[in-house]
């Protein structure tokens, strides 16, 4: 038994921040079949939303099947699950660290903006 | 960019109130600038609460600011990672792609990033704001080489 959900239809067709994959996860409920979500009609989503996708597969032991991930969706779906099998490595800035403990000092550094 | 940011709010802050501003200015300026805040246990107190980079942050706010900037999450996952690129890439894409300005104040410390530099300010005891604050300066016209894809890292 295979439930097809249409992300374009359920979200839009542009889905950015986290919270909107709280309307795919309601959209499945307790279904315990294969889950096909369909991407036709997304234009974009943002890394955070695509994390989330990741997440859902995941919680569902890879039940659910991505489709129609095309052009930028796709890539930042890649992006994603690269960086979900591989540890990650950190720039380190190269910053200033200032401590100040009167105003008057913190007023000087201040003034060089 | 506006998304990770305020995410973090929801996801980090413990915060009752946020608060997002905005203004354009189109003529002298050319930016859209942004504030997004909140009344939060800040930047320091997340690390606190979650027990995490103790040993590094001590009871250094500044530097609690620091590895935040520079990625490390509060989240557990120490094999992978599917937190915690907030708002590192976010200021990069800003200061990097756009050629804005970054600013953010959280607890008893600072950090501001521009083409100029980047700085972490710890601030005199008697200063501290319950909460951070994000302040974006957004330019208009965009660099003709931007991508946004190059700063959504792997």
């Amino acid at each position: 038994m295979k439930k097809i959900i249409k992300i374009a239809e359920l979200i839009g067709s542009d889905i950015r921040s986290r919270q909107n994959a709280d309307h795919i996860r309601n959209s499945m409920g307790n279904f315990s079949g294969v889950v096909e979500l369909d991407f036709n009609g997304v234009e974009f989503i943002s890394r955070s939303f695509a994390d989330e996708v990741y997440t859902i597969v995941k919680e569902k032991e890879d039940n659910v099947v991505l489709r129609n991930m095309e052009g930028i969706v796709g890539s930042m779906m890649s992006v994603v699950s690269d960086s979900r099998t591989h540890k990650r490595v950190r720039k380190t800035e190269n910053a200033n660290m200032k401590e100040f403990s009167d105003m008057e000092s913190l007023s000087a550094y201040l003034s060089t903006f | 960019m506006l998304g990770e940011l305020i995410c973090n709010i929801s996801q980090h802050s413990d915060g009752k109130y946020g608060y997002i501003f905005s203004q354009c200015l189109p003529k002298k300026e050319k930016s859209i600038n942004i504030c997004i805040a909140d009344d939060g246990i800040s930047v320091f107190g997340s690390y606190l609460k979650a027990g995490r980079y103790l040993d590094i942050i001590d009871s250094n706010e500044m530097e609690a600011l620091r590895l935040a900037n520079e990625g490390y999450s509060t989240k557990d996952l120490p094999e992978s990672e599917n937190r915690g690129f907030g708002i590192s890439p976010t200021k990069r894409m800003l200061v990097e792609g756009l050629k804005g300005d970054f600013f953010m104040l959280s607890g008893g410390a600072f950090h501001r990033n521009d083409v100029n530099g980047s700085d972490y300010v710890k601030l005199p005891d008697m200063m501290n704001w319950m909460g951070t604050i994000v302040l974006m300066r957004i330019p208009i016209d965009v660099p003709q080489n931007f991508n946004y894809m190059e700063y959504v890292i792997r």
